[in-house]
């Protein structure tokens, strides 16, 4: 008799196009308790995937089946007791990675000068390859779609500044600014009406020795 | 605002609306849709990928087709949703006076491929019972949306 071992929250976990299909289990798993993993694209048949039968994790790596990123796709789970049970299907909901994927928070490196300071952003790589086999990166696939911007906020401590700042370069100069001080703050990637993860950073600006009190 | 061009015809499409209108019905269309192996908005006859001529009159079809087979079919229980599926409902309406004030038939010029790729996905529609039908094309609304977008 099918008695079903409860899987909750099957899901599409993604970031930055690694798309990892995820599922808990309800109850107390029963010792043994392994997993099978299927997927579909939207409006096509299951298909297997072979390195997710029979596994005791909670967790699927899809990216290479879910490649097509503005393609819409299915997972499902269900889990198989020994001895005993094999439970439904467990579907998660319609995912389409250009649309559900999560930006991480960019790399920056900062160059600090006396009265500014220079930010140049690496936005994150993804596990997709263009047709030279280059790596590429969220901007590279959502500049096809829209604008990317880049929001900054810097903020001074000691004299409460802030700004906020949005940039359409990876690289950019704040100035102004005051020699020897302390600046903290966020930067975002915005892409599609989204924002990134943010990156924070703390950057102090170069003394100017050239100043005789 | 996405302005469509079709001849010196201009019609403009309010996707913020839309797109947030759909947000909010999205995971509970697509939830209850269980007809997982059929696709209406077939990637094989999308409207980007219509000859020119023809893309108006297969955008003129969709219109139709979304005010009279999918927004008044659908059982949708919650006000909530009920609002939002009314809101993008008249969107759609406004785009079809504006598309009716241009002069349909010089402009929207009904094609083989046109009258072709609609009958694809009215027969796809008609297979399913109406509920279930209804309900699997308002959550395609976001390939529709992506065609229109597309769509040069």
């Amino acid at each position: 008799a099918e008695r079903s071992p409860l899987i909750q929250q099957a899901t599409f976990w993604s970031t930055n196009f690694e798309n990892i299909f995820t599922w808990d289990h309800g109850r107390e798993t029963s010792p043994g308790t392994v997993y099978d993993v299927q997927y579909k694209t939207y409006g096509a048949v299951w298909q297997n995937k072979s390195e997710c039968q029979n596994i005791t994790q909670h967790f699927c790596n899809l990216t290479r089946e879910t490649e097509s990123y503005t393609e819409r796709y299915y997972a499902r789970v269900r889990a198989v007791v020994p001895d005993c049970c094999v439970s439904k299907w467990i579907k998660s909901l319609r995912f389409c990675p250009k649309e559900d994927t999560v930006v991480g928070e960019p790399e920056v490196k900062y160059i600090p000068n006396i009265r500014s300071i220079k930010f140049i952003i690496q936005p994150p790589y993804t596990p997709l390859r263009d047709e030279d086999n280059q790596t590429l990166t969220v901007e590279d696939i959502f500049s096809q779609f829209d604008v990317i911007r880049y929001q900054i906020i810097i903020f001074c401590e000691n004299t409460q500044q802030k700004w906020k700042k949005t940039e359409n370069n990876k690289e950019f100069e704040i100035s102004e600014l005051d020699p020897g001080t302390e600046y903290n703050g966020t930067i975002h990637i915005k892409y599609l009406g989204k924002i990134s993860k943010p990156r924070k950073f703390r950057v102090k600006t170069l003394p100017d020795n050239l100043w005789m009190p | 605002l996405k302005r469509l061009h079709f001849g010196h015809c201009v019609v403009s499409v309010d996707m913020y609306e839309i797109r947030k209108g759909f947000g909010e019905i999205k995971e509970m269309t697509q939830a209850q849709d269980q007809y997982t192996s059929i696709r209406l908005l077939h990637r094989s006859y999308s409207l980007p990928d219509t000859k020119t001529e023809d893309r108006c009159c297969f955008f003129h079809y969709l219109l139709e087709f979304y005010l009279a087979n999918v927004f008044n079919q659908c059982q949708i229980y919650s006000n909530f949703h009920q609002r939002r599926v009314s809101r993008i409902a008249n969107n759609f309406l406004t785009v079809k006076k504006e598309l009716n004030l241009c002069d349909t038939v010089t402009t929207c010029p009904c094609g083989k491929e046109a009258i072709h790729r609609y009958e694809q996905i009215l027969s796809r529609f008609e297979r399913m019972d109406s509920h279930s039908a209804a309900l699997k094309a308002l959550g395609e609304l976001d390939i529709l949306l992506e065609w229109i977008d597309k769509t040069e």
